[in-house]
């Protein structure tokens, strides 16, 4: 590093310290905490009873505990298809010039994700409701009165019904992610493309999309991670049920600590948690990298 | 050199700001409790008290506000015994309160929850009451069964601070008398002819229901129900986890079909998975709901809530018997859920002046004042009270509660807390078919065997 600008290497670690050290103590101590923990029979009062890989073993055999990963998975593909998937329609159109009004319908789109998971949950349950929601009024507008509801009691739609909200909070987010990527790609390419007859649908998949490759894949990560450790929306809007079927891992892990009082079998669950995302996030990353050889990019 | 060093001091200036900034509110913790530690010179005594009465709480709960005013009288007269008072809310006082204890390092009076004395008592951490007790000479004036929950070895570790009874039938006279019944039916078969009727007569629930948050159903209705079907010495063994009862028994998972019934019979509202208890009140104030299952805390909504026409018509009533059950039927489920408990480690004069406090905020005076100002029901049974200034659904309830009924534990506050998330979670499946009777007891009864012999 000769570069005469660039700080010296001892201020640029100075400079991360406060940040490296809140990280350590906020996120990597509880972990190795927890890890801890997850090998004792707690119930948060004084009395620890060391139980080695009870915890683990029962959290293998949980029927709950695979639902709600289940639910997560499902959640996250269609997260990924919705969040992902729109959000580059919308960057396209947006970045097309066939919009007029650029700057309005960016922050309109963007605006859901400033709001708090919760508004957004009491927002979409208001619209779910089964006497004043929006749905049920339109439905009985259009004169469909019978296909009114209970929506969020249905338990065979309850995980669909809420990835819902989630989606729609979501898309914007990825939108200036992908908006900002598209502003990169050199005009030329796009502008050579038109001129070779590939126009619309075919310049964005054929095109753009293997150039925003990357951005994408960094979406997708992003996109991965959040919902495996969703909470706020649903435990606001159904919070996991009825029964066990909006469940979802971070649920069933507060769920068990705090309300059933079971804290080293839910320090296990964070624990295992952890290491599923991890695995999830590493595995699609492998997946899409082997997907990008082939392609030959 | 020298931006270097700047650079330096800068930097550790960031970090210590942002670590003072986080231990500020331990050490505001720290003054307070080093301040009531030192208290024992003859004269002055100084207590930490921590509850969970927060203005906020003060303002709505009548409990609460009756409690502090009181509190505040005992120190005028207690000039030698200074209170330093910590109020935590409600949804941050158990963990609080779990982790002093999990540091031993507790206040020397603190409210507890009914669920969790036992395991404070296991840990040695409270100190038994009974002589206090037998002392105020009023023991046998408590409400039968309030000790249980924080009973051990013959010991009573806690003093009930209010007195809940969760299952009570508000039901709206008028609209009853206009399908034929003077007043709410003591046969469940009457009950769900009424509700065809209610439905022909374009009332939507004929019992308004709200069991989003999974406890309403368990708490105000099943813990009643359940008892009418299997009798309380079943429960009081379950409770004691002694292993001679189980939720597999005939009488539980009778209690659990009927309740399947009831739900497919079209009895509640239809979203009444998707609403919380409160929500379901409101449809009974507006009139849309011919009756209400709900505890005690509904008088005040009512009181607040309902349009004057349902008020005048609200009258109050006992769920109805089952046939061949067990259960008393004049019974409903009630007890006492938050206990005032004193420090174990305390001794000499701060353990006197701890226990003078304890026994004054929930004697006779305490349940004196609550009736008499607020209309509500307090763990000393203080007979006949002048009522006629409040309105027809307190002095309803009043009246009810004090003419003999039974009282049989709230589920949720005496079993196991994994038992119970168990039990809400899967009534939930119940009641809208996703799960049979005989599987959800099976569940119930392993999370039982799982929480082991007390």
């Amino acid at each position: 590093m000769q570069n005469p600008i660039a700080p010296k290497k001892h201020v640029l670690l100075l400079y991360l310290l406060p940040g490296f050290l809140l990280y350590t103590f906020v996120v990597v101590v509880p972990i190795f905490v927890a890890a801890y923990c997850g090998f004792f029979n707690w119930s948060g009062g004084p009395k620890m009873r060391f139980i080695g890989f009870r915890n683990y073993a029962e959290l293998f055999k949980d029927g709950v505990f695979w639902l709600s990963f289940r639910n997560n998975i499902l959640l996250t593909v269609i997260s990924a298809v919705g969040q992902i998937g729109i959000a580059f329609l919308f960057a396209s159109l947006l970045s097309s010039g066939l919009v007029r009004a650029k700057a309005f319908h960016r922050t309109v789109i963007f605006l859901p994700c400033v709001f708090s998971a919760v508004v957004v949950g009491f927002i979409w349950s208001m619209i779910y409701d089964y006497n004043y929601g929006l749905i049920n009024q339109f439905l009985k507008l259009i004169g469909k009165g019978s296909a009114v509801k209970p929506w969020l009691s249905d338990p065979k739609w309850s995980l669909v019904l809420v990835t819902i909200p989630l989606v729609w909070q979501y898309i914007g987010y990825y939108m200036v992610i992908l908006l900002s990527a598209y502003s990169s790609i050199d005009r030329s390419v796009l502008e050579m493309a038109e001129l070779d007859g590939a126009t619309g649908w075919k310049k964005a998949v054929y095109i753009t999309l293997p150039l925003l490759k990357n951005t994408l894949f960094v979406c997708l990560t992003l996109c991965i991670a959040g919902s495996m450790r969703v909470f706020d929306n649903i435990y606001v809007m159904t919070g996991g049920g009825p029964g066990n079927s909006s469940s979802v891992m971070a649920l069933y892990a507060y769920n068990t600590s705090f309300v059933r009082y079971r804290m080293g079998y839910g320090s296990a669950m964070s624990i295992l948690i952890l290491a599923l995302s991890l695995l999830i996030i590493g595995g699609s990353r492998g997946l899409l990298a082997r997907f990008n050889r082939k392609e030959g990019t | 050199m020298m931006r270097t060093i700047r650079k330096a001091v800068s930097a550790f200036l960031a970090v210590g700001i942002l670590f003072l900034s986080a231990c500020s509110g331990k050490a505001a913790e720290k003054s307070d409790s080093a301040g009531s530690g030192k208290g024992e010179s003859a004269q002055k005594v100084e207590l930490s008290f921590y509850n969970d009465y927060t203005t906020q709480n003060r303002a709505s709960d009548n409990n609460a506000k009756l409690f502090y005013d009181m509190m505040q009288q005992f120190e005028k007269e207690n000039p030698n015994i200074k209170l330093n008072v910590t109020e935590i809310s409600q949804d941050n006082y158990s963990n609080k309160i779990q982790a002093q204890n999990a540091g031993g390092d507790l206040p020397d009076v603190f409210f507890l929850k009914g669920s969790w004395v036992q395991s404070f008592i296991r840990n040695g951490s409270v100190a038994p009451l009974t002589d206090a007790l037998n002392q105020s000479g009023i023991k046998d004036k408590y409400r039968r069964g309030i000790f249980d929950p924080v009973t051990s070895d013959g010991k009573i570790y806690g003093m009930p601070t209010q007195y809940s009874v969760t299952c009570l039938v508000f039901y709206n006279s008028d609209l009853w008398k206009s399908v034929g019944y003077e007043q709410f039916p003591d046969k469940w078969d009457d009950v769900l002819s009424a509700a065809k009727k209610f439905k022909g007569k374009g009332i939507p629930a004929t019992i308004a229901l709200g069991n989003k948050d999974k406890w309403p159903f368990e708490s105000t209705i099943l813990s009643c129900l359940g008892d009418r079907f299997t009798g309380t010495d079943w429960t009081r063994s379950i409770i004691a986890r002694d292993g001679k009862s189980k939720f597999t028994d005939d009488g539980f998972v009778k209690a659990l079909q009927f309740s399947q019934k009831l739900a497919k019979s079209g009895l509640f509202n239809a979203d009444y998975n998707a609403i919380t208890d409160e929500q379901a009140s409101t449809l009974y104030c507006q009139g849309k709901a011919a009756a209400v299952i709900d505890g005690f805390w509904d008088v005040s909504y009512i009181n607040a809530n309902a349009s004057d026409e349902v008020k005048k018509a609200t009258k109050l009533a006992l769920l109805p018997a089952v046939e061949g059950g067990k259960g008393d039927t004049k019974a409903t489920s009630g007890g006492a859920g938050w206990f005032i408990a004193e420090n174990s480690s305390l001794e000499g004069e701060k353990k006197k002046a701890a226990e003078k406090f304890i026994m004054a905020m929930t004697g006779e005076e305490y349940s004196k004042n609550l009736t008499a100002k607020y209309g509500l029901i307090g763990p000393v049974n203080v007979g006949k009270t002048d009522t006629s200034k409040f309105s027809n659904v307190t002095q309803d309830y009043v009246n009810l509660i004090n003419g003999g009924v039974t009282l049989t534990p709230i589920y949720d506050i005496q079993m196991d807390s994994t038992v119970i998330d168990v039990m809400n979670t899967g009534l939930q499946d119940l009641l809208n078919g996703s799960v049979q009777p005989a599987d959800l007891a099976k569940q119930i009864q392993d999370a039982q065997d799982k929480a082991g012999a007390k």
